[in-house]
């Protein structure tokens, strides 16, 4: 008996060792440098993007520069799809979801809140979201052709896509 | 040896990237023969990911192999190796019998390793029964632990940026991370906020250089990071330290100052650390970052001290402040 409970101990010692282990600062592998040499232009963008962000103290400067980099993304999202590679495509159109809802159309709305219907202000807006349309629209189209064997892959990319179009508020 | 033969050695290794120590004793002398080495570990790593052609060859030798009876298969190929042992070299089977041959060998190993569990229980269930609990504790114990480092090498690493992301190929932790600090800077009402989302893009850049740094074929990959990270302090950090506003700049110029300056000293150090292990190129590369760093750092130092100067932010606490951040 006492030699059964020496063991349980001994295995729950070890078992508290092996899971107690801090986690260790991984080196990433070589596939991270493939990783980093694919997205190095889209990085870029990202970058020159937050850049002209950062200049920008304008809301719709701010939204304008959103769609230029939801265009840049459009584009990545396309290329993925005519590469078949439909894990990016949902992974970069993830990503297309958040700057237009977050970049695009929440400062859009925040603007629109400010201003009343008919003014300056307004007609910029909605030129501002109609950029955002050309962007997803032809990319909606592209992607039923180009995606059409991976019927899964792309019924995912098209909800959100449509999820980030709905975020804009449209005028009556 | 010439560099022309150490090239030819490295185009025969299996491992370019871990050369025996005579050659890396070269490699750590020659940037020529480093450039040579990295190229080379750089189409070994690209290699797997290279299309190959479709080829029903493999579908047919699995038809082939089920469509035997198991017994059949087990005899034929038992004859095929008793012939090619028999006869040696010289005696080769007029029709190779690849599936025959993977069939019967993983068949006899299987049968080995029943046997031996069936010796391993008979042994243990002949010892007395104090011993008998002992070897089956043992056994048992043997069996957890096997389990525990199973478990402990399978559990997966941290990923390298602060968001959880998985680690496929597809999912860029960097990408996702970098497009928060621009949404970040999209919803971004004052300077304060955008120098804010500026220093964590930085920080973004800089904790990436130090993660690739320990790869050797991170070179080129080093060297586009460090120019990005340049960008974002030169280009966005330092030009909106200008806006910042008089309440709050002193001490934010101070924090990221700080931050900049202790990043300076890690991937300083870090070089170091590496230096026997990693080429020369990126060695220099972060001597770079950390160069940059320290000239931020320096630049908003200067800013602050411009901020001190001006009568809208001549607060008694400013110049405290300065004193106690001013490094030697």
């Amino acid at each position: 008996m006492k030699r059964n409970v020496s063991l349980s101990l001994l295995m729950i010692g070890f078992a508290a060792l092996a899971t107690a282990q801090p986690p260790q600062s991984a080196t990433p592998g070589p596939e991270r440098i493939l990783q980093a040499q694919r997205n190095q232009k889209l990085v870029e963008k990202l970058v020159a993007s937050g850049l002209s962000l950062a200049r920008a103290t304008d809301r719709l400067d701010r939204a304008k520069y959103c769609n230029d980099l939801a265009r840049s993304l459009a584009d990545e999202i396309k290329q993925a799809a005519d590469d078949h590679d439909g894990d990016r495509a949902i992974e970069l159109g993830r990503h297309l979801q958040d700057l237009l809802k977050n970049g695009v159309a929440a400062n859009l709305n925040k603007e629109r809140s400010q201003f009343p219907q008919g003014s300056a202000r307004e007609t910029d807006c909605t030129r501002i979201r109609d950029d955002s349309d050309r962007i997803t629209a032809p990319l909606i189209t592209d992607l039923a052709e180009a995606m059409k064997d991976n019927p899964v892959a792309l019924n995912q990319l098209l909800d959100v896509i449509q999820e980030a179009k709905a975020s804009f508020i449209r005028p009556d | 040896m010439k560099c022309k033969e150490f090239k030819y050695f490295l185009l025969g290794c299996e491992n370019p990237d871990q050369p025996p120590a005579d050659v890396k004793a070269h490699l750590a002398s020659c940037a020529d023969c480093q450039d040579w080495q990295n190229r080379l570990a750089l189409i070994e790593l690209n290699v797997p990911f290279l299309p190959v052609p479709e080829s029903a060859a493999r579908s047919a030798l699995l038809r082939r192999i089920l469509s035997q009876p198991a017994h059949v298969r087990t005899k034929e190929t038992k004859t095929a190796l008793a012939e090619q042992t028999v006869s040696g070299s010289e005696a080769a089977p007029s029709e190779p019998k690849p599936s025959k041959l993977i069939s019967t060998v993983g068949s006899e190993q299987r049968d080995s390793r029943t046997r031996r569990g069936m010796r391993i229980w008979a042994v243990i269930r002949d010892m007395e029964p104090s011993a008998r609990r002992y070897a089956t504790g043992a056994v048992a114990a043997a069996i957890l632990l096997v389990i525990f480092a199973w478990t402990v090498i399978r559990t997966p690493q941290r990923p390298i940026a602060n968001i959880a992301t998985n680690s496929r190929l597809t999912s860029d932790p960097l990408v996702a991370t970098i497009l928060q600090r621009d949404l970040r800077l999209a919803e971004a009402e004052n300077a304060a906020d955008r120098f804010r989302a500026l220093a964590l893009l930085a920080d973004d850049f800089s904790d990436e250089v130090k993660n690739l740094a320990p790869l050797p074929e991170a070179r080129e990959v080093l060297d586009d990071m460090v120019t990005k990270y340049e960008k974002v302090v030169n280009g966005g950090l330092v030009e909106v330290a200008k806006d910042l506003p008089g309440g709050e700049r002193v001490k934010l110029l101070n924090e990221v100052g700080d931050r900049l300056h202790k990043t300076g000293r890690e991937v300083e150090e870090l070089g170091v650390k590496l230096s026997p292990r990693i080429p020369k190129a990126s060695r220099d590369t972060l001597q770079r970052l950390s160069q940059i760093a320290y000239d931020g750092d320096k630049k908003l130092r200067d800013l602050r001290e411009v901020s001190v100067r001006r009568p809208e932010n001549a607060l008694p606490s400013v110049s405290t402040v300065l004193v106690q951040k001013e490094r030697p």
